[in-house]
């Protein structure tokens, strides 16, 4: 049984107009030593799948799932008490603005050592100790002096660095990443990188990274999941993905990356993602998809086989022809 | 391209900011622009690149007139700013427009699309009212907004959508320069491929000098002519956009590009990403000497000691490093 075992997970958030369904029927596995990415635009539904995992989402949200289990623990009917001994231990986080999630008000040494009391209960020299090595084992030069910091005096690299040095305090079988670099400069988002990958491979933990950066998924991951609408439209072992795209949307999330462009003009996908009002019956993204048909439109899509990415697709690419399409040619292999 | 065409110049740029050094103190001088040198023609691109800190959005600044340079010059459209008049610097300022990086923050909440758009005409021309809603409804097209916006707020409008608000905004007076300040940076990737190809066609058929500022090289290659990357207030290399990306000649730029994760290029392959280490210096940690040299890998006693110049590596390629001119 793999460490994070998600099946079919929905989560719908009561709105004025409404219930909104956020995330639409995910499913999720990682294992211990394994680097997941979940890639997907704003709005794709990826934060809110893992909170809905740490259980940290408001009342407004309902979350439901087949099967949600942590290291043999069921996540769904798990008391908030045992929750909290699980999460911020076992499952850590890293969130996007390093700037804004540290509490301004208490030095590095105070929060660091929070966790270290709560999980580990340790006294308090002990971790003092702790919170050095871990700043030394994150790159922070001279460490005994940044523990009485205060966060306004760090940089945002410096900053990323005590949030990371923070989430790995208690030795977590599970750190989730949610765009861990994307406000930091290119410079310094290698450093992180190169930090987050390295810690992951000593320690063996999971690492589930949360991004919208092709760049990103490339230099760090294993497994790729791609996620629009709120739904899984694809997942593959990372060559393979850039290697061949099966679902269109991933193919023209591919091409519009400045990197890959071969021409000035870039490919860009017309439209945005829908919005809560906008849903189409059929394939969510059928309304900017190059090959949609009148099924598309009309009939939700299935899920492809492994072999096709597991791509929630009519007519899955294979070699960037769509499959069974009836305007295109089958490849025959 | 000819002498006519140059739209901007700056020669020798610098800005230097006073910070107070507390009651007996004295004064600390924060170097923010430190000799910056650039031209700019119609329908050419400047990128200029670089981390935070680096300058870049003062350079911004200085351009669209929001702040006063403290040394060097810059021409707009062939007039010198230095000691010009109230009245030239009016007649300049609709020349250079600019769009900002947040478009969630740069547009008013409650005015309507159309009065912003509107607005720039009533401050600066005598059009009409009805002259200027067409106007207004002629620019929203060229955007790829629909004529039904013209009543709606910005909150009813997407990333993407208010971006191309921004825009439409910033060419309604028709300006010689438009400064893009990290226009895409806050928008997902399918969308940022929509508003590139906007900014390239927009370019096309009103022949406006575009100067982006950015921190993301791949953005860089897309659209820019010539790349101006800067470090600590400084140009440490020049050159057209191809040049640069087949052959950096500054370590930093050389650094810059090898940091950046690419797509299809994976871990697993053996190939990791080179890492600059440490961070940009602190403006009063400079030092004399070569202000990257704390986090050069090929660093060498002469970087400490002076601090090396802009020069030429071949035609239309210039950077500012000892490695350059090996002699004793």
């Amino acid at each position: 049984m793999a460490l994070l075992e998600i099946e079919n997970l929905t989560v719908e958030f009561a709105t004025a107009g409404g219930a909104f369904r956020a995330v639409d029927r995910l499913s999720l596995r990682a294992g211990a030593g394994d680097v997941l990415a979940i890639v997907g635009e704003s709005g794709s539904g990826k934060s809110v799948a893992m909170l809905a995992m740490m259980g940290l989402l408001p009342w407004t949200a309902k979350v439901t799932a087949d099967r949600m289990t942590f290291d043999g623990a069921d996540l769904l009917s798990l008391s908030p008490k045992a929750r909290r001994r699980v999460v911020g231990k076992d499952i850590a986080m890293i969130f996007q603005e390093p700037m804004s999630s540290l509490n301004p008000c208490f030095t590095v040494g105070f929060q660091l050592g929070e966790a270290l009391k709560v999980h580990m209960g340790l006294d308090r020299a002990a971790r003092r100790a702790r919170s050095i090595e871990l700043l030394d084992l994150v790159g922070i030069p001279a460490p005994e002096k940044r523990l009485a910091a205060f966060p306004h005096q760090l940089s945002g690299g410096m900053s990323q660095r005590v949030m990371i040095a923070m989430a790995i305090s208690c030795n977590p079988k599970l750190l989730v990443a949610d765009e861990p670099t994307t406000a930091l400069d290119v410079t310094i988002q290698a450093q992180i990188l190169d930090l987050l990958v390295k810690l992951q491979s000593e320690t063996d933990m999971a690492l589930v990274l949360i991004t919208h950066d092709m760049g990103v998924v490339a230099e760090t991951a294993q497994r790729v999941s791609v996620q629009y609408a709120g739904q899984k439209v694809e997942e593959q072992p990372v060559k393979a993905l850039f290697a061949e795209p099966h679902h269109p949307y991933t193919a023209a999330l591919l091409a519009a990356l400045p990197e890959r462009a071969a021409t000035r003009h870039l490919p860009s996908i017309p439209g945005v993602v829908p919005g809560q009002f906008d849903r189409p019956a059929g394939c969510l993204f059928s309304p900017r998809c190059a090959f949609a048909t009148e099924t598309c439109r009309t009939t939700p899509p299935p899920r492809q086989p492994a072999a096709l990415g597991l791509a929630l697709c009519h007519y899955p690419l294979a070699k960037g022809v769509p499959q069974g399409h009836p305007e295109h040619q089958e490849v025959t292999a | 391209m000819s002498d006519a065409d140059v739209v901007l110049r700056a020669r020798g740029l610098k800005k230097h900011y006073q910070l107070s050094g507390g009651l007996f103190g004295k004064p600390a001088i924060v170097k923010a622009l430190d000799g910056v040198s650039f031209e700019l023609s119609r329908h050419q691109t400047l990128a200029i690149v670089g981390e935070s800190g680096c300058g870049k959005s003062t350079l911004a600044r200085l351009v669209t007139m929001i702040e006063e340079p403290t040394g060097g010059s810059l021409q707009i459209a062939g007039e010198e700013l230095a000691n010009a008049s109230a009245e030239i610097r009016k007649k300049l300022r609709p020349k250079v427009q600019i769009v900002f990086q947040n478009p969630y923050g740069s547009l008013n909440p409650r005015q309507k699309i159309g009065a912003a758009l509107e607005e720039p005409l009533a401050m600066n021309t005598a059009l009409q009212k009805s002259e200027r809603r067409e106007r207004a409804l002629e620019m929203m097209k060229s955007v790829g907004l629909r004529p039904e916006h013209h009543d709606r707020y910005p909150h009813m409008f997407s990333g993407g959508q208010r971006q191309r608000i921004a825009i439409a905004r910033a060419l309604m007076l028709d300006p010689d320069i438009l400064v893009l300040d990290e226009p895409v940076s806050a928008l997902d990737v399918s969308i940022q491929a929509q508003v590139l190809n906007l900014l390239a066609e927009l370019q096309r058929e009103m022949g406006m000098g575009i100067v982006f500022v950015t921190h993301d090289l791949s953005v860089v290659a897309e659209i820019a002519d010539e790349v101006v990357v800067m470090y600590a207030g400084r140009v440490v290399e020049r050159a057209a956009v191809v040049d640069l990306f087949e052959r950096p000649a500054h370590p930093y730029t050389v650094g810059l590009l090898s940091a950046r994760p690419k797509p299809g290029q994976t871990r697993h392959d053996g190939s990791t990403l080179s890492v600059i280490p440490g961070s940009l210096p602190a403006p009063h940690e400079r030092g004399q000497g070569c202000r990257f040299r704390a986090r050069c890998a090929q660093v060498h006693a002469r970087c400490h000691e002076a601090e090396p110049t802009l020069q030429a590596v071949r035609e239309g390629h210039e950077a500012a490093c000892f490695l350059l001119s090996p002699q004793a």
